[in-house]
This record gives C-alpha cells, sequence and structure tokens, in this order.
C-alpha cells in the first residue's frame, strides 16, 4: 500500500515495536489498542504485545503510594527488558509514557542497578503520535474521515513530554477532516487519575468548562491521546447526550 | 530572647542543609549577576526621550518634552489653573533651583511648601513638584533618590505629580538603571550616603481591586505629569 | 491562645465554591484577565527564558547558603540604623511586633499587603493587646472590613462584587450606596488618608532583601505601601526569611519576573528600596526601621532536597492564575493563608493543622502551575512528593484512611500478578452487568450510569465505561495470527 512507508523495500529491517498497551485500554477500550495495531501495521512496523504487562503503577504513584508505585515500576522494567534493544515500546497514552519517562527516575533513584535498567527501557518509550512523527517520520497515515475535528492537548502529553505539534499533524493529515482548535484548548479537563473522584465537584466543574468550549469550537469530533482526559470528557457527552464524538487519535488515523 | 532565637533558626538552618560547622562559613560566591549585555544596543537620547514618553503615556501618565525654562513655568501655571489649585510641596533640586521655579510660582501667588514641612502640610498642597534622578524609558518609570532637599512625601501625598526630568537622565531599561545605582550608591561608604529610599514610580498611583476595574489615585498622586527638559538632539 | 485559627477542609469548602456562581464569575474574569496580561509581557521579553534560569540558579544558591546570607543581612541592616529580629515561629513574631509598638506607645497601625502578616494573624495579635491596626491597600481594606480573608496574593478581594463593597462600605463606614468603582477608592483614599497621617507604626511586607546593602523591596501598585513605610515614626518589615536575593544588582532580574509574572505590568506603579530608617538630614521618613525575620517552618521545608524549592516562590501569583483548580474555587476553599499550587505546596510544610496534609490532593497534577512559575518550582515532582510523605505517615500520624490504605494494597497486588488481574476483569464483566445500560452506545459498548459509593463520586455526574467483555489482551490472541504482512486483511 502506498502509505506504508517502512520497510517496505526489500532487505530493508523492519521496524518493531511493543505495545504497551495501558491498563484502562486493556480492560475498557481494548479497540483503542486495536486501533493502533492496525496503524502501526498499516505504516510497516511489527507490532508486538508482552502479556505480562498490567499497570505502570500511575494510579498508586500518584496517590502518594510511593513502595506500592515502586513494585509496578520494577515489574513493569522487568517485562519490556525482555524486548531486543532496538524494539520500541509504544504507549497510547502520554500520561503513562510520561510516568516511565519521567517519574520512574524519581522511585528508583535510591538503586543504580534499577536506574539503568529503567534508562535501558525508558528511552525506548514513546507516545503513539509521536513515534509516527518522530520515529516513522509520518503524518499522512492513508486514513479518512468526515467531520470537524478539534485536538484536547492532554497534561501529561503536552507539559511532561513537551508534545502538542505531532497529534495536530496527524489529525490534520487524515483526508475529510476539517480541523479546529477550541479554546483554552490546552487546560487540564478535571481528570487528573484519582483526582477525578477524590474531588469530583471540582473535576466536574473544571469538565464543565471543557465542554463548553468544546461545543463553542462547532467541532463535531473530540481527539485526544489518553484514555484518562477521554474517559472523563466522555463520560459526560455520553450523560449529557451531547452531539459530539469523542475518540482516540488512534481510532481517527485507522479509520 | 531574640539572641536564642536566631540561633536556634541559624543552626535549623544549618542541620537542614546538612551543614554541620559552627558558625559563618567563607562568603560563598553566588552565580554571576545575569550580564545584559545582548540588550545593549547604543540609544540616542532622542530615541530614549520618544520611548519614555510614549511608555508614560501607556501607563496613564502625561509627558511632554521642552527645551525652555519658560515652557516649564508655564505648564506648571496651567497644571495649577486645571486642577484650581494654589499650593504646591516642591523638592530643592539642583535642576529646579536653577529655573528659580519656586520664585516665579510664588510671584504668581502660589504657596510653595518646602523640604522640613510636616506631613499634613505636604498632604494639603495641590502638586507635588520633583526632580527625577533617572528615568526608564522602557517602562516610562521615574526613579528618585531620597534626600534632605527631596523628601519621599513630595510624589506621594499631593493629588498630583509633577516631574522634571533631564533628558541625559533616561536609561533604557532596569538593567541600565540598577547598574548605574550599583555604581553609583552601593558603593558608598558611610551609611548616611546610602538614600534610605529609592523609589520607582511608573504611572500615577492605581488599583484594580473592585471586580478589576482599574481606578486610579487611590493613596498616591490621581495624576503624573512628566516634563523632559534638555536640549532638543 | 492558639496560633492560628485557619480551618482547613478543601473537600467541604471546594464543594460550596463549586456551587457559587458568582464567584465563579468573578474567578473566571479574574483569572482570565491575568493570564492574558502576563503572556504578552512575557512574550515581549525576549531574555525571558534566560532569566527565570539565571533566576532559579540564584535561589538555590541563596537557600544553600541561607544561614550567611542571614546573617549578613542582619549586619547590613545594622550598619544603616535599622534593628533585626529573628522568630522561630508565628507567635513570636507577633509578639516581637506587638512589644515594639507597646513599648514606643503605638495607638494606630497601618499596614501594607504582606502574606506573611496574613500567616501569622498579626491582626489578631494588635487587637488583642489593644492595638488599632488599619490595612490600608484597598483589597485588604475591603477583606479587613468584612471580616474575611483575602482570597488571592494580588487581588485579594476579587470574590467580592462591586455591589458586595459599595454595601458594605455604607454599613460600615456610614456612607451612601455608591456603586463606581471610582467613588469607593475615593471613600477609602479618604478614610485612610486620615489613618497614614495619624499612625503611629507602619508594617510592610518584604518583597526582596538584598544582604549586601541591607536593602529591603516593596513592590506595587497604590501606593499605601510608600505611606505605610514613609509617614508614621515607626516602619516594622516581616520577612519570610527566604526572601534574600544576594546582590543589589540581582533585583533587576528578580523585579521584572516577579512584577511581569504578576500583573503582566513592565514595572509596578511603585517599587521602594529601604536601607534602614530616615538618614540623618532627611527630612521625612520613619526614625526607627525595624526587620523581623521569620522562620515559622520553613527551616523544616528547607531540609527536604525535593521540596525545599518550595522556598524559591516570590510570590507573584502566576500559578493561582494558570491553576483550573484554583479558577473552580478560589482562594477561600484552601482554608489557609496561601491557595492556589503554591498554598497546596506549601501550607503542609507550614502548618501543622487538620486537613493541611490533604492539601497537595487538590490538583490534577497538570503541570500548568510549573510552567509559568518565573523560578521554575516543579509542583507535579513536589506534590507527588509531599502526597508520598501523607501516606508514609510522617506528618505527625496524619495519614489516609485505612480503606483507602487497603484498597491500594489489593490493587497492587493484582497488577503484580497477570493472571488474577484478568480474573478479576472476568469477574468486574459479570459483576457490572446489572448496573450497564446498552443504549446509545457505539461499538456494542455498554455505559454504566450509577454505581454504589465510593465509583457513585465518578458516576453522579458521568458515565463509566463498562468493563469490556473481549479485553485488550485476549483480542489480540486473535490479532496475532493476522500478522503485520497481511495488511490487508486490516
Ligand atoms: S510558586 Fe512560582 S508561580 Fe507560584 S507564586 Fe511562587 S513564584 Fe509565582
Amino acid at each position: 500500500m502506498s502509505f506504508s512507508v517502512m520497510g517496505n523495500e526489500p532487505g530493508s529491517k523492519r521496524i518493531k515495536a511493543s505495545l504497551f498497551v495501558t491498563c484502562l485500554v486493556d480492560l475498557f477500550f481494548p479497540q483503542v489498542g486495536e486501533s493502533v495495531v492496525r496503524v502501526l501495521r498499516r505504516l510497516g512496523v511489527d507490532v508486538d504485545f508482552p502479556n505480562e504487562q498490567t499497570c505502570c503503577g500511575q494510579p498508586a504513584f500518584n496517590s502518594g503510594y510511593t513502595d506500592d508505585a515502586r513494585a509496578l515500576a520494577e515489574r513493569f522494567v522487568g517485562v519490556f527488558s525482555g524486548d531486543s534493544r532496538d524494539t520500541y515500546i509504544v504507549s497510547p497514552s502520554g500520561s503513562c509514557a510520561s510516568m516511565v519517562k519521567v517519574f520512574y527516575e524519581e522511585l528508583f533513584k535510591n538503586d543504580p542497578a534499577l536506574c539503568d535498567a529503567l534508562s535501558k527501557v525508558s528511552s525506548r518509550v514513546y507516545e503513539f503520535s509521536s513515534f509516527l512523527t518522530d520515529v516513522l517520520g509520518v503524518e499522512d497515515v492513508g486514513a479518512s474521515y468526515d467531520g470537524v475535528v478539534t485536538y484536547h492537548d492532554s497534561c501529561h502529553l503536552l507539559r511532561e513530554l513537551g508534545i502538542s505539534e505531532a497529534p495536530r499533524r496527524l489529525i490534520k493529515s487524515v483526508s475529510g477532516v476539517k480541523f479546529i482548535e477550541a479554546e483554552m484548548h490546552d487546560e487540564c479537563c478535571g481528570f487528573g487519575g484519582t483526582f477525578s473522584v477524590k474531588h469530583p465537584e471540582v473535576s466536574v466543574s473544571m469538565l464543565d468548562e471543557k465542554l463548553t468550549h468544546i461545543g463553542k469550537s462547532g467541532a463535531d469530533t473530540l481527539v485526544s491521546t489518553d484514555m484518562g482526559c477521554l474517559m472523563q470528557i466522555g463520560g459526560a457527552v455520553s450523560r449529557r447526550e451531547l452531539p459530539i464524538r469523542v475518540m482516540h487519535l488512534a481510532e481517527l488515523l485507522a479509520s | 530572647m531574640s539572641r536564642e532565637a536566631k540561633d536556634v533558626i541559624l543552626a535549623s538552618i544549618r542541620r537542614g542543609l546538612k551543614r554541620f560547622e559552627k558558625g559563618r562559613g567563607e562568603s560563598p560566591a553566588p552565580p554571576p549577576t545575569w550580564n545584559a549585555g545582548s540588550l545593549k544596543h547604543s540609544y540616542d537620547e532622542d530615541s530614549l526621550t520618544r520611548e519614555f514618553v510614549e511608555e508614560v503615556i501607556k501607563v496613564k501618565g502625561h509627558a511632554e518634552v521642552t527645551d525652555s525654562g519658560e515652557e516649564i513655568l508655564s505648564f506648571a501655571l496651567g497644571l495649577f489653573e486645571e486642577y484650581g489649585t494654589n499650593s504646591c510641596a516642591m523638592a530643592d533640586g539642583d535642576f529646579l533651583e536653577s529655573l528659580s521655579l519656586a520664585e516665579h510660582l510664588e510671584s504668581k501667588g502660589i504657596g510653595v511648601v518646602r523640604p522640613g514641612s510636616g506631613d499634613s502640610v505636604v498632604a494639603d498642597a495641590g502638586i507635588g513638584i520633583t526632580e527625577a534622578d533617572y528615568a526608564i524609558s522602557d517602562s516610562g518609570t521615574l526613579v528618585l533618590l531620597t534626600n534632605e532637599n527631596n523628601p519621599r512625601s513630595f510624589s506621594l501625598l499631593p493629588p498630583v505629580h509633577l516631574a522634571i526630568v533631564k533628558r541625559s537622565a533616561i536609561v533604557h531599561n532596569i538593567y541600565d538603571v540598577m547598574e548605574e545605582l550599583n555604581s553609583s550608591v552601593v558603593k558608598y561608604e558611610h551609611p548616611d550616603q546610602f538614600p534610605s529610599c529609592i523609589t520607582f514610580i511608573t504611572g500615577p498611583s492605581r488599583t484594580a481591586d473592585i471586580e478589576l476595574n482599574l481606578t486610579l489615585g487611590v493613596h498616591g498622586p490621581k495624576a503624573l505629569y512628566v516634563l523632559v527638559y534638555g536640549d532638543k538632539g | 491562645m492558639p496560633s492560628h485559627t485557619f480551618q482547613i477542609d478543601f473537600k467541604r469548602s471546594s464543594k460550596v465554591a463549586v456551587a457559587d456562581k458568582k464567584l465563579k464569575r468573578a474567578l473566571v474574569s479574574a483569572t482570565d484577565r491575568f493570564r492574558a496580561q502576563r503572556s504578552l509581557a512575557v512574550e515581549g521579553t525576549q531574555e525571558w527564558e534566560e532569566i527565570k534560569t539565571r533566576a532559579r540558579e540564584i535561589k538555590e544558591h541563596v537557600i544553600d547558603n541561607l544561614d550567611f546570607y542571614l546573617e549578613k543581612l542582619e549586619e547590613s541592616i545594622t550598619k544603616a540604623g535599622g534593628v533585626v529580629h529573628w522568630a522561630r515561629d508565628g507567635e513570636e513574631a507577633a509578639n516581637i511586633i506587638t512589644a515594639i509598638a507597646a513599648e514606643r506607645g503605638v495607638k494606630s497601625v497601618v499596614k501594607s499587603k504582606s502574606m506573611a502578616t496574613e500567616e501569622i494573624e498579626l491582626n489578631n495579635a494588635f487587637e488583642r493587646n489593644g492595638i488599632k491596626v488599619v490595612e490600608t491597600d484597598l483589597g485588604e481594606y475591603i477583606i479587613q472590613l468584612a471580616g474575611e480573608r483575602p482570597s488571592h496574593i494580588l487581588a485579594p478581594a476579587i470574590h467580592k462584587t462591586r455591589d458586595d463593597i459599595s454595601k458594605l462600605f455604607s454599613r460600615k463606614l456610614g456612607v451612601p450606596y455608591y456603586e463606581e468603582p471610582e467613588e469607593l477608592t475615593g471613600i477609602a483614599r479618604d478614610k485612610l488618608r486620615e489613618e497614614f497621617l495619624n499612625a503611629d507604626m507602619g508594617v510592610s511586607g518584604v518583597n526582596f532583601a538584598v544582604p549586601e546593602t541591607g536593602t529591603i523591596v516593596v513592590v506595587e501598585n497604590e501606593g499605601n505601601a510608600c505611606l505605610c513605610t514613609t509617614l508614621p515614626r515607626v516602619h516594622v518589615a516581616l520577612m519570610g526569611m527566604e526572601k534574600v536575593v544576594p546582590r543589589f544588582e540581582d533585583l533587576s532580574i528578580f523585579l521584572n519576573l516577579l512584577i511581569k509574572s504578576a500583573t503582566g505590568q513592565k514595572l509596578s506603579t511603585y517599587v521602594s528600596f529601604i536601607t534602614g530608617p530616615k538618614n540623618i538630614l532627611d527630612n521625612d521618613g520613619p526614625e526607627e526601621f525595624h526587620l523581623v525575620i521569620l522562620d515559622n517552618g520553613r527551616s523544616k521545608i528547607l531540609a527536604d532536597e525535593v521540596t525545599r524549592q518550595s522556598l524559591y516562590c516570590l510570590r507573584c501569583g502566576a500559578c493561582l492564575n494558570v491553576c483550573p483548580v484554583y479558577r473552580q474555587v478560589g482562594g477561600h476553599a484552601y482554608g489557609g493563608v496561601y491557595s492556589g499550587p503554591i498554598g497546596a505546596i506549601i501550607m503542609p510544610q507550614l502548618m501543622d493543622l487538620k486537613g493541611v496534609y490533604e492539601l497537595p490532593y487538590a490538583s490534577s497534577l497538570c503541570g500548568a502551575c510549573k510552567e509559568v512559575c518565573p523560578v521554575n518550582i516543579d509542583f507535579p515532582k513536589v506534590l507527588l512528593k509531599l502526597r508520598s510523605d501523607f501516606v508514609k505517615g510522617r506528618e505527625k500520624g496524619r495519614r489516609p484512611g485505612l480503606s483507602e490504605r487497603m484498597a491500594i494494597k489489593l490493587w497492587r497486588y493484582a497488577m503484580e500478578h497477570r493472571r488474577l488481574y484478568e480474573f478479576i476483569s472476568r469477574i468486574a464483566y459479570f459483576a457490572q452487568m446489572p448496573f450497564v445500560e446498552r443504549k446509545g452506545r457505539r461499538n456494542g459498548h455498554g455505559r454504566i450510569g450509577s454505581l454504589p459509593f465510593p465509583f457513585s463520586n465518578w458516576t453522579r455526574d458521568r458515565d463509566f465505561p463498562a468493563v469490556a467483555k473481549k479485553t485488550f489482551r485476549n483480542r489480540w490472541r486473535e490479532l496475532e495470527n493476522e500478522n503485520g504482512d497481511s495488511e490487508d486483511k486490516l
């Protein structure tokens, strides 16, 4: 296929990626994981799924349970250390990717051996959108979608990993998409992991504001890159039966 | 009591920093001060003056440029008329002195309060007249150094402030003015030579405490006039 | 006498705040305005990132050598004719200040805005000692008349409308009901002018203190701080001990960072550099100058290598203005003197109070605060460290409830055992069935509209996704076989 840019030429080495699918996608949104696989394969990537993976430990870490988080972090590093060195680790979540790339260090700082193992793993971790644009060098994945799309910047992708352009470029390259920015597109949606249930009123008040801006933008589809945000936004869209489709970037790109 | 508190605090700082030596260590070397070199351009007085005037207006002051003492006098007289007052508090600056502004105003029947008068007398004056030691063009700021001739309250208590600035006193930005101050006042040996107060004034007094509405003249002057004096280019 | 009257219960008070529509409107317009002004100012400052980095380095250096700099500051101020006092805690600071007043027969005090004086609740101490104290910053004056606490570092009365203020003034000051901000401001000016001229003592805060010269810097817009530090015969400044910048020349970058981050002005209307009391020949200015250096928990903050950076704060308020949580709830919900992200990190370190250790949870960890902070405080890192300390029970035995701790342990156990995790996911799939509504969902997915506590915290306003019939890992077993070469199948 014309848009499979990688690994088509005979003899060239195919790019390998292990999917770090995240527990939310595994349990609640398997179609997002499938979309990731579909898009990656379409681009000629060999995809694998290390079956032992569970959760990266972020919920515990964010709630202050550092020791429990450390146990899961060690487990994560162990699971993905099994890959060959040239295998990327791709995750459809900026938040979980930043957990590994940014916050694990804090957990391991007193253990040089673990730090060492971590650095070998974390340097291979990429969030899905940046993997497509930065590693594969692709913007147009050959998808088409008929709709007016706006993008919500997930906080961790934006501020911990500094990624804001990759998802936008990918969305804009989907044929049939009209892209518009909503006001305050980089304002938190109010999810924040356990924050959303510890302080539900505040969380929902933040969400109200987000929905107002999405509504005003005139978009019929909201795309983001993190199932936490999408669960939050989608949960209210579904409750209030708002005329907006909420989807993960991978789903858009697989369409 | 105080002694003890000091020792306790210093000890707990050292404990926190995991430094256990008693007493004061060597003078530590701080990272270098930020070098504003990259922002330095050779500004001529004209462009500094122009920028300064623009910025004063942006912060809701009034500013004009003049090269004649008479104009200053007539401008001042105009202000007394506009604000319906016939009293002022005037600092003793060399330049104001050289214009004999006080004498001229008095001859027009205007009461001139001089340094050394009580605060309530100054507060009753209609206009405060001062001479700025420096001005910053980039932000439209006046810099006033307190001394016996330049009391702090003259720029503060009267409802209108008229400041005279010499063109040569204008510098470009805060980095420049701090450098100037650093090389002039900081090096003084005798503590009484160091001004007890250096005031930076940028526009008239203001507040936005009521529904974020900008209101001028809350405690200090409601109006600020600046006359830039010097030979035009 | 209890040393504070703060009551911290974020859960309860945030709920109340969120329901207050009037407050919400005020917060949105204030934070929008501050955000816009700040960004404009920062965009116009080409050296911004450079001076931020340098300021951070300087702050690190200062805190690493704080003992040296404080002693040096004392030496310089003494040389300039001032007196330095040291206070271990708020009570000691309040005692020092009220004693200075009492020894000099001070009857009335004028105060300019200072977060440190709020922190030690100085006004209460004056009143207990029968000394009249008047806040002179307009916002603080309004707050004092109303008997409240400030709700924002820069704009203490942003939660009040002009109607509230008009009513307050006519009730407390016996003036007619005026609604125009100009008129209200005029009333305050006249009332406070009298207070200034009659006061025996002025109290101010300190934005920066320079050990090199013994200078303290006060930044403001109204001119009230200039008056407080000029007219009364005694000036007392209260300073949190972290406010030091080493050299006079460093003030340029710190003023630039503070003021642009705070209000977006290039410089605030007034900046005063005050060095000791009036000089012998000066015709005005205070006869005495006192600086009170306040520890009040700061040396404890400094002892932790991660949270130490909380002491670099310049109190610019930028983190409040960008915080989406602050924007919903305002300053009062935090219950203490400091609010917003900076409040969430320093309150639990400064004060040992019920509820204070939960403040670090009043954040979605979005990181907007970290992005704007002029001294690059890494908020998420500090918040997480404080949460972790709380969970470990480091804070005098206060820690989360047993049920939460148990739940996390169980969750961890499941996540550590993949087969168990899969098994539980199947149980959950069946257990959820009575709750799942199938109408109106794409992809054949169910949604859950209501769940029992604690999940009801989610489902009250949001649907929850149902656990998938087939998890991703189950689907993978099929996907794997449709291997990568047969792209066309997908
Ligand atoms: S923490 Fe940073 S952004 Fe917040 S008030 Fe302090 S200096 Fe400003």
